[in-house]
């Protein structure tokens, strides 16, 4: 006898391992790490984030006659390391385990200090 | 007899990734191979001249999606032996908690999809529902399924805390449930054995001239295995490599297989031994120098030389990928074999385009 | 543990005039090729070839060659040299001779792809251009 009939056998009484997707949707890790969320009000524009940042995904600028400094992060260029919100000293940025939503233009954030 | 040549690949359902093969057949026989590579190289040794050193690690990562973590964990040890870092007990044994889950679920991954090769669709679903368990555990450890970016410079990122090692000894049971149902029907099964038995010989003396690795290597009787070389701490936890003598597709399949059990021993291993303390020491030096080092990848032996000179920019990463030195295998596997046969033997060899290429 | 840092002054530095006879010695004792590092100094490639012996220790030959000077390929000794002294020849514009299989700089890189991509110092004739 084949030696896989009974992993066959069993398979066919264990019922799927696959989920209906959209109408079950699997919980995610609590300690996933999927989105970047970035919170202005906490953000002191330091600069750590974007030095850090291997895909270049968050750029600072300068504006040195108006003393602001801008912050520019671009979620399609994000690989979700999750470096940043490790290293930023002010807890601005965190990693949610929630996906994006899906979207058919690209969206890049900005957001000015003061 | 006339002689036809026709390309194999690069676009074939049995290749994961594109390479191509030009085979030269007579009648049904093979009777040459030119491999020919080129569809995916992404310039990536370039980029990480480019790049700050500890931004290279993710780039490495990136290298290969199923072997990510020994290739950025093979950075890290280097830029670590290189700047003279001491990095933690308890992040070493991590390291190799993941890095041997990353072997498993890669050798799970292979087993499928030799099976699919030659055309054994149950024994392929049943493989990939047992790599799910790994993928799980490694989300639930390192927060991400294919591309853990949890090794930094200097130790690692994430923890395996006390909630999570239960779970984690949980899921190894599971799998260690499922891998006894399949080891069977690979060992014995006719018709695995007649795909396989025979096929694809690679001759103990070739195989070590023409600079083969890994399990490749080992199929045909060389116990030789990067991981006794010793780093992280695999030298603390004694192993054998894993050897088979038999030279042929079968053989090289039975060690993957073997490799696998061995994997789970290691990381219930790793768990056990695991110390209390700091995950992670900062480093604030810049790689000078020259630096080479050899790891243990699911497919064979990674070779990374780097040159640093001081700056926070490396001269050179040299990064030579397991594939890359077993393709010229096939030019020996494949002469003589028939036509039927080809897509069981190149997937022995474990091909990864994506490493080879960079 | 691995000896991660490589000591500079413990390789042996070889003319290319005298590669293929070491090369040859070093295949007679069982040692197999294992990759080649090709570093762009100035006006010359730095060459390292490693090798693995059956003891599984790493041996090291170091060539030095101006940049429009020719190197002998060591793939008619060691076959699976190849492949490496091919992406040589392509990323870094190496003039290697006598390619067992040569793939003409096409093995990575298109027509249309820079040539050349990793040399950084453009050789003084500026006649290589990866085989054009």
């Amino acid at each position: 006898m084949p030696v896989m009939s009974t992993n066959l056998i069993k398979n066919f009484f264990s019922g799927p391992a696959t989920r209906p997707y959209p109408v079950v949707k699997r919980e995610p890790f609590p300690r996933a790490r999927v989105r970047l969320v970035y919170d202005p009000d906490k953000c002191t524009y330091c600069g750590i984030c974007a030095n850090i940042c291997p895909a270049a995904a968050i750029t600072m600028e300068e504006d040195r006659e108006n003393l602001r400094i801008s912050r520019h992060y671009d979620s399609f260029a994000c690989i979700s390391c999750g470096r940043c919100a490790e290293l930023c000293p002010q807890a601005a940025l965190l990693m949610a385990v929630r996906t994006h939503e899906p979207s058919d233009a690209k969206v890049v954030e900005h957001s000015t200090s003061r | 007899m006339a002689r036809v040549t026709f390309p194999f690949g690069p676009q074939h359902p049995v290749l994961p990734e594109a390479i191509q093969l030009q085979l030269t057949c007579e009648d049904e026989r093979v009777v040459e191979v030119l491999p020919v590579i080129g569809y995916m190289h992404r310039g990536i040794e370039k980029a990480a001249e480019a790049n700050l050193f500890p931004n290279n690690i993710f780039l490495c990562e990136r290298i290969c999606g199923i072997c990510s973590f020994i290739h950025a964990l093979c950075y890290c040890e280097l830029m670590e032996g290189m700047m003279d870092v001491e990095v933690p007990p308890r992040a070493k044994h991590l390291r190799v908690v993941w890095s041997e889950l990353s072997r498993i679920h890669s050798h799970m991954l292979w087993l499928g999809l030799l099976a699919d090769s030659f055309g054994f669709e149950s024994l392929f679903m049943q493989c990939w529902r047992a790599r799910e368990i790994i993928l799980d555990t490694l989300e639930m450890t390192t927060g991400q399924r294919v591309i853990q970016s949890s090794c930094v410079i200097g130790g690692v990122r994430r923890d395996i805390n006390e909630d999570q090692e239960p779970d984690v000894r949980r899921k190894m049971d599971a799998f260690r449930k499922e891998i006894n149902a399949i080891y069977p029907v690979f060992a014995k099964d006719y018709t695995v054995k007649s795909r396989t038995v025979g096929k694809g010989i690679l001759p103990k003396e070739q195989a070590w001239s023409l600079g083969t690795v890994g399990p490749t290597l080992r199929g045909s009787g060389w116990d030789y295995d990067a991981r006794t070389l010793g780093y992280a701490v695999y030298d603390d936890l004694g192993f054998e490599p894993i050897v088979e003598d038999g030279c042929d597709s079968y053989a090289r399949m039975m060690v993957r297989l073997h490799e696998v059990v061995q994997s789970l021993e290691l990381v219930i291993q790793a768990l056990d031994r695991m110390p209390k303390g700091d995950l992670a020491v900062t480093v604030k030096t810049f790689p000078e120098g020259e630096g080479l080092i050899r790891v243990e990848q699911p497919r064979g032996e990674l070779v990374e030389y780097a040159r640093g000179n001081g700056t926070a920019y490396l001269e050179r990463l040299k990064i030579r990928t397991p594939t890359f030195s077993n393709i010229p295998a096939l030019l020996v596997m494949l002469p003589g074999c028939e036509l039927a046969d080809v897509p069981v033997i190149t997937m022995s060899i474990d091909p990864c385009i994506a490493c080879t290429e960079r | 543990m691995q000896q991660v840092r490589v000591d500079r002054g413990a390789d042996a530095f070889i003319s290319p005039g005298a590669l293929l006879k070491e090369v040859e010695l070093l295949a007679s004792e069982g040692v197999r090729f294992t990759t080649m590092v090709c570093l762009d100094v100035d006006q010359e490639f730095e060459i390292i070839y490693l090798f693995q012996r059956l003891t599984l220790d790493m041996v090291r030959i170091r060539v030095r060659i101006s940049k429009d000077e020719e190197l002998p390929s060591i793939s008619s000794i060691l076959l699976d040299a190849v492949l490496m002294e091919n992406e040589i020849k392509e990323f870094f514009g190496v003039r290697i001779t006598n390619l067992a299989i040569d793939f003409q700089c096409r093995m990575l890189l298109s027509a249309k792809s820079p040539q050349t991509p990793l040399l950084k110092v453009r050789p003084q004739s500026q006649s290589l251009g990866g085989g054009e």
